[in-house]
């Protein structure tokens, strides 16, 4: 097939125009991928294959590394799988979570016979214990269960909390991390949660440009946020690269998000050991959406992708070197990260020989680096057609704050935070999942009219992002309603009924406004909270705590005991104990 | 002048200096503006990255300006393409590009140089791509030139905000420096890595010489080229960087303005005098050469002397007055 593009360019501006013979469509194609999560590639310990996860595909592929690198082998899933995670046991089998498929699934490296075995509703992170010979799968939906390797149905489920994220053995415990808050939890061999630690806030300087000079320079707290990979070390404990966003205030002018040394978020890591209190070490990484690191086979160099700048960083793993404030103390990240241009980089992973696998999903291919340097690269394309979707690449897409819409928004989901703006007061970030289109006008205060004008004056602005192509205003809005809301938890049917007769009941008057299948109106209300405010979704509201336009309520029971606008919010207050207890049933069913 | 009102008059300058139509660097007395056509072919199958760039092209014409630029500079050209017709058939991809090409000399690069620079080596390669060389190992420079300035301004007992902010401004120069480097690669030139002779210790007096001919005159001229050229530039790469580096060059800029104010009260008239002399002296030096570039959006001789002129008016003269 042949056809024709054409542009002109008229001084500085791009405009689109007509085109010669055959013309594509105007409109940019169909939605692509799914939100990035990072982490997705696996060596075997022979150093024979890689396995890849492509969740954006629904496949597994493996290339086999020896000589010249060759896939060898593709195994397609069920349609929205979303293969996450991978792990390798004793016998050489891989298991993999399939994030939106509820299953773990297990096959050899050559992806023959595979076997899919029912799990969680939102499975994520993977270990493997040699002692046992079993898998441990930690959920997003709050489980932890653990499998055999060799095969058959969960042996135990522990409930801990939502929002799961990876899992390491570490002697006879586990240390389980969670997403948003980069929470560590460490359990005991009998399921027990042992402990229950923040990973470390750290002080950053506060630099006001506009303000008289201040001495002593004043500091502010650097919060642990959105811990994308832990992995083990090879000495007990695990490493755990995350986010962290400074607790400084916002600015909704142009440049707002940008205050200060950095921005208002940095990529960081936390040593985790057993017994004692987690360490922040120095990132040498420097980039948005630090997604996945991997540790050399002799634990001498780490290695961190960071898809927001679709970069690679590489240093010596100098795990006992403390954070320190680069921008206080005048010693600057020195790593200068390599770049492929094959888009954004998700995951990597060291091979038995030193090399470096990188993996990028749109193209979709492997790098390959290898020499001392490792500037010698190779690219392996893997089979199947390039995956493109602008809306997704500029959700991705670092911009001049050092902000990308995923920093605030990981999987397209929220990161639990509470921001504080200059002008507007305290604001929680709101989830994007379950549908942002039909939200509209956005934000808290509903001051933005449709995705057009957030993108001007959030993305472009306060960010300091590129203005959109046409194409990436068209394609933002259908590829977010893509992004499902996070699962539903049933854990007393009965309870959830209960809750459901009382939530449609007259007397409370919570259907007035959060009616209709996506439980809200979308309409503004004053409900005694400080003003009128947007009526949210409730679809996955347990999954976005805290909870109000201020992050008052910390948890579901919270919001009707704390804060939340007593019965001009709903007429809860004559409700009873147990009758509370079947309202919040209901509403983590939702 | 404080960050908040330098922003506002510089961004007023600009505005002011733009021209009414779209087309830039025109001016006969100092650039030859020449058009050129050429039908660039991609064999295919191709390698990854020019390989993304080809079938997002397919599916998306707003995807095919990266497929245009990555072919204009397989072909060695650094020029932004002005117009760019893009057919795909059986083996291979004709990419039709005609594009802006200018003679000029000279050359204008804005930025705080550190004392003990060493003179950069080399050159005469493609115009834009020698001016993002230089662009790039200024900026490098210029991390030296801010910690430099915060260990003399922590000496010197300084607040301990302008110490730090000195040293945020460094931060914010080792990401230009790898912006710019990248564009430069791009570009198809290697930035050399700065030399530093080592510096003695200063008087207060040597500091604010410095301050105000690197900092009040060159940071100022930095910040205000940077914004000129994330609004013109040709090439939207060159757009988006300077766009990110004029946001950080008007805190250095107002970092510069707020030393020369703590300083001041410290040095005596005659050093006063001296130090107003050497700003005078840098404004005029800013006026003896320029490049037009407007792939990089850096101005004709006319436009770059509209806006030094109302930067002296505006920010320089009034400050000194």
């Amino acid at each position: 097939m042949t056809y024709s593009m054409r542009w002109m360019i008229a001084g500085p501006l791009l405009v689109a125009a007509c085109s010669t013979s055959e013309q594509p469509s105007p409109n940019p194609p169909p939605p692509w991928g799914v939100p990035i999560s990072g982490g997705t590639l696996l060596v075997t310990q022979d150093g024979r294959y890689a396995v890849v996860s492509d969740p954006d595909r629904d496949r597994l592929v493996t290339v086999e590394l020896a000589g010249v690198p060759r896939v060898v082998a593709e195994l397609e899933l069920q349609e929205g799988d979303e293969p996450g995670r991978l792990i390798e046991d004793g016998a050489g089998r891989v298991h993999v979570a399939l994030r939106r498929g509820g299953a773990l699934l297990t096959v050899d490296p050559l992806l023959a016979a595979p076997v899919r075995r029912a799990a969680c509703a939102e499975p994520r992170g993977l270990a493997w214990a040699s002692a046992t010979d079993v898998v441990y799968l930690a959920c997003a939906s709050g489980e932890l269960m653990t499998f055999p390797a060799a095969g058959g149905d969960a042996t135990r489920v522990v409930r801990l909390d939502r929002d799961l994220r990876d899992v390491v053995v570490s002697g006879d415990e586990l240390i389980v991390t969670r997403f948003r808050s980069a929470e560590i939890l460490t359990v005991a061999a009998d399921g027990t949660v042992a402990s229950r630690v923040a990973a470390p806030t750290v002080q950053r300087a506060a630099i006001d440009f506009g303000a008289p000079p201040e001495d002593p320079l004043p500091s502010v707290d650097a919060v642990a946020t959105v811990a994308w990979r832990t992995v083990p070390l090879p000495t007990g404990g695990a490493l755990m690269l995350h986010q962290r966003h400074l607790r400084s205030a916002l600015g909704t002018e142009s440049g707002g998000y940008g205050k200060g040394c950095r921005g208002p978020a940095e990529d960081a890591m936390t040593v985790i050991r057993p017994g004692v209190a987690p360490v922040a070490v120095r990132s040498f990484a420097n980039g948005a959406l630090p997604v996945d690191l991997a540790l050399s086979p002799e634990g001498d160099r780490l290695a961190v992708v960071t898809a927001g700048t679709r970069e690679v960083y590489v240093d010596a793993a100098a795990l006992d070197e403390p954070d320190r404030d680069d921008c206080d103390r005048g010693v600057f990240p020195r790593v200068v990260p390599f770049t492929d241009d094959l888009g954004a980089p998700t995951s990597v992973a060291w091979t038995a020989t030193g090399g470096l696998l990188v993996y990028y999903p749109e193209l979709p291919g492997l790098v390959f680096r290898s020499g001392t340097d490792l500037t010698a690269a190779t690219t392996i394309k893997l089979p199947g057609p390039v995956g493109y979707d602008s809306g997704r690449a500029l959700f991705h897409r670092a911009t001049g704050s050092g902000l990308a819409c995923a920093t605030c928004h990981p999987e397209g989901r929220d990161d639990g935070q509470v921001w504080e703006f200059a002008e507007l007061g305290l604001r929680r970030t709101q989830s994007l999942a379950g549908g942002v289109e039909a939200r509209a006008p956005f934000h808290w205060s509903g001051d933005m009219e449709d995705l057009p004008m957030l993108m001007q004056r959030v993305f472009v602005e306060r960010m300091s992002g590129p203005t959109p192509t046409r194409s990436e205003g068209l394609s933002l809005g259908p590829w977010l309603d893509r992004i499902p809301a996070p699962a539903a938890i049933v854990a007393d049917a009965a309870a959830v009924e209960r809750g459901r007769q009382l939530f449609n009941s007259s007397a409370l008057g919570c259907v007035s406004c959060h009616g209709g299948p996506a439980y809200s109106s979308y309409q503004r209300f004053d409900v005694g909270t400080g003003g009128p405010f947007k009526t949210p979704s409730l679809l996955g509201v347990s999954a976005r705590t805290p909870l109000m336009h201020d992050g008052c309520a910390a948890t579901l029971r919270d919001r009707f005991t704390t804060c939340g606008g007593g019965d001009a919010h709903g007429v809860t207050s004559m409700l009873s104990d147990a009758q509370l207890d079947d309202l919040i049933a209901l509403l983590e069913s939702l | 002048m404080r960050l908040p009102e330098l922003r506002r008059v510089l961004q007023t300058i600009v505005l002011a200096s733009l021209p009414a139509a779209g087309c830039l660097g025109t001016n006969a007395d100092d650039c030859l503006e020449r058009t050129a056509q050429r039908t660039l072919v991609i064999d295919l199958p191709t390698d990854g990255p020019t390989e993304l760039k080809v079938e997002s092209c397919r599916v998306d014409v707003d995807a095919c300006l990266d497929l245009c630029r990555a072919a204009m500079r397989r072909a060695m050209l650094s020029e932004a393409p002005g117009g760019c017709d893009v057919t795909f058939q059986a083996g291979h991809v004709n990419v039709d590009v005609t594009y802006t090409y200018y003679n000029g000399d000279g050359c204008v690069v804005a930025g705080r140089r550190p004392a003990g620079l060493q003179a950069l080596r080399g050159g005469g390669g493609d115009r834009a791509a020698d001016w993002l060389a230089r662009a790039a190992w200024l900026e490098a420079a210029s991390v030296h030139s801010f910690v430099q300035l915060a260990r003399e301004l922590e000496q010197a007992g300084a607040p301990r905000t302008l110490v730090a902010w000195a040293m945020s401004s460094a931060n914010d120069e080792l990401r230009h420096a790898t912006m710019v480097t990248r564009l430069a690669l791009r570009y198809g030139a290697t930035p050399q890595v700065p030399e530093i002779a080592p510096v003695s210790g200063r008087s207060l007096e040597a500091l604010a010489l410095e301050n105000a001919v690197e900092g009040c005159v060159r940071e100022t001229w930095g910040a205000l080229l940077a914004l000129w050229q994330s609004r013109t530039a040709l090439d939207p790469d060159v757009r988006r960087v300077f766009a990110q580096i004029a946001r950080d060059e008007l805190r250095h800029a107002a970092l510069a303005w707020a030393v020369d104010r703590w300083l001041a009260p410290q040095l005596t008239g005659e050093a006063l005098d001296r130090v107003a002399a050497a700003r005078h002296v840098a404004m005029e030096d800013l006026t003896r050469s320029h490049e037009a570039i407007p792939a990089l959006g850096l101005p004709d001789l006319n436009a770059a002397r509209a806006l030094l002129g109302r930067a002296q008016s505006l920010v320089w003269r009034g400050a000194s007055s």
